[in-house]
């Protein structure tokens, strides 16, 4: 049979995929051996592959290929995240479009769509994973919200509330008005905005013509204002000290109240306070013992402390409000202005500060050991660079908001037992609860029936935190511990500097609080994969290419070492289709080596100086890239490792040994050097197995021919099989 | 059981050998390429060795040069075209099937055509009427083929100064 001329990818690919998943290559069970444990960071369970992806993935299959190699029982454990607030919204959408309104289900009849959803969309991105290679142990598969693991995170919910690390309260929380939920503070952006500075005037009240004058930049939230802020230092206002002043169209009178806190080099001095609606002034009302007057409905349109404005939204409001003040005399003057706006991470909404009763999770114990233990390395980041912005939020934490008012997601347990608004009882389970709230109001008559647990659902990082210990069954009490005893601590993470707060931080604290241990020992931070022009790769640009449309191009292999061939660690990977070219221009030049050797007769003669010096220097020149390659993987420079064996494959092997070896057109090559040469082939698929898993498996299955049976041994090899 | 190769001790002076071999061939590979023989027509190599070198991968040399017959000698050889590595001197010399009547006679109508090329401009940027009157784009194409007409004949003569 011929051997086609150019590497046929895709046929081959699938074939070989196949086969190791038949085989069982990838599973791993406790054993004597070392074991290196990598977890997947769980991408969103209804998502698809997007070019981040493609390269932390691939990153984390050539760690597991080659820990795999080096005789370790390597575990890559593969899983989905429910992503609470994510899904919630593209499920609201499909409802919506099918002209269903949330509003109008109850609880289950929504959850149900969600699963329906779940398993509808689910899973595709972990099959789109296959495609690449990935060598996960998909029989330990996982999912945020699978019975155990949801037990899990209510487990430690309990847990820190008992501790007394989760409590509730009112707080000033990161209102998203289209999601309706609180948010915490890492899931607001910040961005710089054109504004509008708004100068208004405030009549002072019982004096003849006597103005303030303010400057906003919510106009808008003047119907909240409680107070008028001055610096008890500035002198202009002196006079005004112990008056009031009347807030215009509202009428109401508001006392002027003196804090250091006012800058009195911004605006005119003169700061209206409005304590419900921005978190410096709910500081400063609380000091002041001020009112706190919310106008907001949750949706973001005013409430009845609107006035004339009651039942419109906030920024339709801002129009019009500015245009009576202008018209009744009160605005001084506008003036452009930047100013940073939080929005939604999700909805891109713009964040209303609100006040509002949701359960947090105290920080600063948890993040202690957290903190110590990156600091000194015991936690090594890669490159080190991060450690500095870990740092800085590490030792800023604030509590943590784990409160979601949305329905997929864990649920928080907390039942309420009567109307006030500390009748509860936190508890793992219903029964548990209703022992507790008899105990705690003294009335044995109690019965499930007059429980009625918390709506809420917490934060999706409430359950990732607990990934690499919950994926090992690190809570399941009915279960011995073997499993998490040999696979934790795991070994590297893989993952974005974006989430390294969310995600990273979290992890940590949770593996000191319940395992008294490192969750893991490395964490490589990828870049972000931007297009040619610099910018990221998002849907709305259009800009990111489809990863299985690259994979049908020019082949897993093809696409993995383009991936590679640019990013080294926490830098930002410009990315080229051109660079999956090259890619493939490796493999096929593996290809056409495979050919040549193939083409070779071997005949019983003596071998040449020349080929027998070929072997000797190859065989020391392989060794030293080999030393270099080891060093550059130790120290995560895979992009480093992945040149060295770019180099060795395509200047070394190809350019210099085989055309050193190579018996003159139609001769006969001595069975000496071609016996070696099939060994020096073997040892190079080897080393190019983690980046190129399935070209390195040879051409199995086509015929019996001596170079190919022997290709296909090596493939076995580099495979990581029993052979 | 699937492994990765454990790195064994490397001998430095194997590499050194080669490495010192790889320049050899580079220099040789580009006398081909600069007078343009084939990689498959066969040279002889002559080495006038200066210096203690290497000799380990003579054969390797040998073997991707083409080369018929390589030999150290303690004179320097005439008719050959040469190059230095390290301090040693290198010969290849001429032969028959390396035509070097024929590789000057090319070069030589190579450089009549280029001269004509660089009259037909110079002519043109010499009048100035056609200086004064054509576009700006017109007169700095004149110019630019003035330039690389000049550039090219340097190059040929430096070729043909290598045969002599």
């Amino acid at each position: 049979m011929e051997i086609p001329k150019i590497y046929e990818s895709t046929k081959t690919e699938s074939k070989w995929y196949d086969y190791w998943m038949k085989e069982g290559f990838f599973n791993s069970t406790p054993d004597d051996r070392e074991a290196y444990t990598i977890v997947i960071p769980p991408p969103n369970v209804t998502g698809v592959l997007h070019m981040g992806h493609m390269l932390n993935n691939t990153i984390q299959d050539v760690l597991v290929r080659r820990a795999r190699m080096m005789g370790k029982n390597a575990c890559w454990v593969p899983g989905t995240d429910h992503a609470s607030i994510a899904t919630e919204a593209k499920v609201v959408t499909k409802l919506k479009n099918e002209g269903i309104d949330k509003a109008d289900l109850s609880r289950e009849e929504f959850l149900e769509h969600c699963w329906e959803w779940t398993h509808k969309h689910g899973g595709i991105i972990l099959e789109q994973l296959k495609k690449l290679g990935a060598s996960c142990d998909w029989n330990r598969t996982h999912f945020t919200m699978d019975e155990g693991y949801y037990k899990a995170v209510i487990q430690v919910f309990c847990d820190l509330h008992k501790k007394g690390n989760i409590y509730r309260g009112v707080r000033m929380v990161n209102w998203d008005p289209q999601a309706l939920t609180a948010l915490s503070d890492e899931e607001v952006n910040h961005k710089e905005v054109n504004s509008k500075l708004y100068y208004v005037r405030y009549k002072v009240q019982d004096a003849d013509d006597e103005w303030v004058t303010i400057a906003t930049t919510r106009p808008e939230t003047i119907m909240g204002d409680s107070a008028v802020c001055i610096n008890p230092n500035d002198t202009r206002y002196k006079h005004l000290i112990g008056k009031s002043v009347i807030v215009p169209i509202a009428n109401r009178s508001i006392p002027i109240i003196l804090d250091e806190y006012v800058d009195p080099e911004f605006g005119t001095g003169c700061l209206k306070i409005t304590p419900a609606h921005d978190p410096n002034d709910y500081e400063i009302g609380i000091k002041h013992n001020l009112d706190s007057i919310d106008i907001f409905n949750d949706n973001g349109t005013l409430n009845a402390h609107g006035g004339p404005y009651e039942g419109k939204d906030r920024f339709e409001v801002r129009k019009a409000i500015a245009k009576d003040l202008d018209e009744q005399g009160y605005m001084v003057k506008t003036e452009d202005h930047i100013n940073k706006i939080g929005f939604s991470e999700r909805t891109d909404a713009v964040i209303e500060p609100k006040l509002s009763l949701q359960w947090f999770c105290k920080m600063e114990e948890l993040a202690k050991p957290a903190l110590e233990h990156v600091m000194n390395d015991d936690i090594a980041f890669h490159p080190p660079k991060f450690k500095n912005s870990y740092k800085h939020w590490m030792e800023n934490v604030k509590d943590w908001c784990v409160s979601r008012q949305l329905w997929w997601g864990h649920q928080i347990p907390a039942y309420f037992y009567g109307k006030g608004i500390n009748d509860y009882v936190v508890a793992e389970t219903i029964v548990e609860a209703l022992e507790m709230a008899k105990a705690a109001t003294g009335n044995d008559k109690l019965t499930v029936h007059d429980l009625r647990q918390d709506a809420d659902v917490m934060d999706t990082w409430f359950s990732s935190w607990l990934w690499p210990m919950a994926v090992f069954g690190g809570f399941d009490k009915d279960n011995d511990s073997k499993e998490l005893d040999y696979y934790y601590p795991t070994n590297d993470l893989v993952t974005a500097p974006e989430i390294m707060f969310f995600w990273v931080a979290r992890m940590i604290m949770a593996g000191y609080e319940y395992k008294n241990e490192l969750p893991f020992k490395n964490v490589y931070y990828t870049g972000i994969v931007r297009d040619k022009l610099g910018r990221k790769m998002s849907k709305s640009l259009g800009n990111s290419p489809d990863p299985i449309g690259l994979i049908e191009k020019y082949g897993a292999d093809g696409v993995r070492v383009g991936m590679l061939l640019s990013s080294p660690a926490g830098n930002d990977l410009p990315f080229d289709s051109s660079q999956c070219e090259q890619g493939r221009n490796f493999t096929n030049k593996i290809w056409n080596a495979f050919r040549l050797v193939k083409s070779w007769e071997a005949k019983d003669f003596d071998q040449p100086e020349y080929a027998k010096k070929g072997i000797e220097w190859f065989e020391n020149k392989l060794n030293e890239r080999l030393a270099e390659i080891n060093t550059s993987y130790d120290q995560f420079r895979i992009s480093e490792a992945l040149m060295s064996t770019y180099k060795l494959v395509w200047d070394d092997f190809c350019s210099w040994y085989l055309e050193i070896v190579k018996p003159a057109y139609l001769q006969p090559i001595d069975a000496t050097t071609y016996a070696k040469t099939l060994e020096i082939f073997e040892t190079v698929l080897r080393i190019i197995h983690p980046f190129t898993p399935f070209i390195a498996e040879g051409d199995k299955g086509r015929s019996t021919g001596t170079v190919r049976k022997r290709l296909h041994h090596c493939g076995n090899l580099a495979r990581g099989s029993e052979s | 059981m699937a492994t990765w190769p454990e790195v064994q001790k490397v001998d430095q002076s194997i590499l050194d050998g080669f490495n010192f071999a790889d320049e050899v061939i580079s220099n040789i590979r580009n006398i081909r390429k600069e007078k343009n023989i084939a990689n498959k027509v066969e040279i002889e190599l002559r080495i006038k060795k200066n210096q203690e070198t290497d000799t380990s991968f003579d054969s390797v040399i040998q073997k991707i040069g083409n080369i018929s017959s390589l030999e150290y000698t303690s004179e320097k050889v005439d008719n050959a075209f040469s190059f230095i590595v390290k301090s040693n001197e290198y010969f290849i010399p001429f032969s028959e099937d390396i035509d070097v009547e024929a590789e000057i006679e090319k070069l030589k109508a190579e450089l009549e055509y280029t001269k004509g090329s660089l009259a037909i401009a110079e002519k043109k940027l010499n009048n100035e009427k056609f200086v004064a009157g054509a576009p700006e784009q017109v007169v700095a194409n004149e110019k630019r083929k003035q330039a690389e007409a000049l550039a090219k004949i340097k190059v040929i003569e430096e070729k043909l100064g290598s045969f002599a």
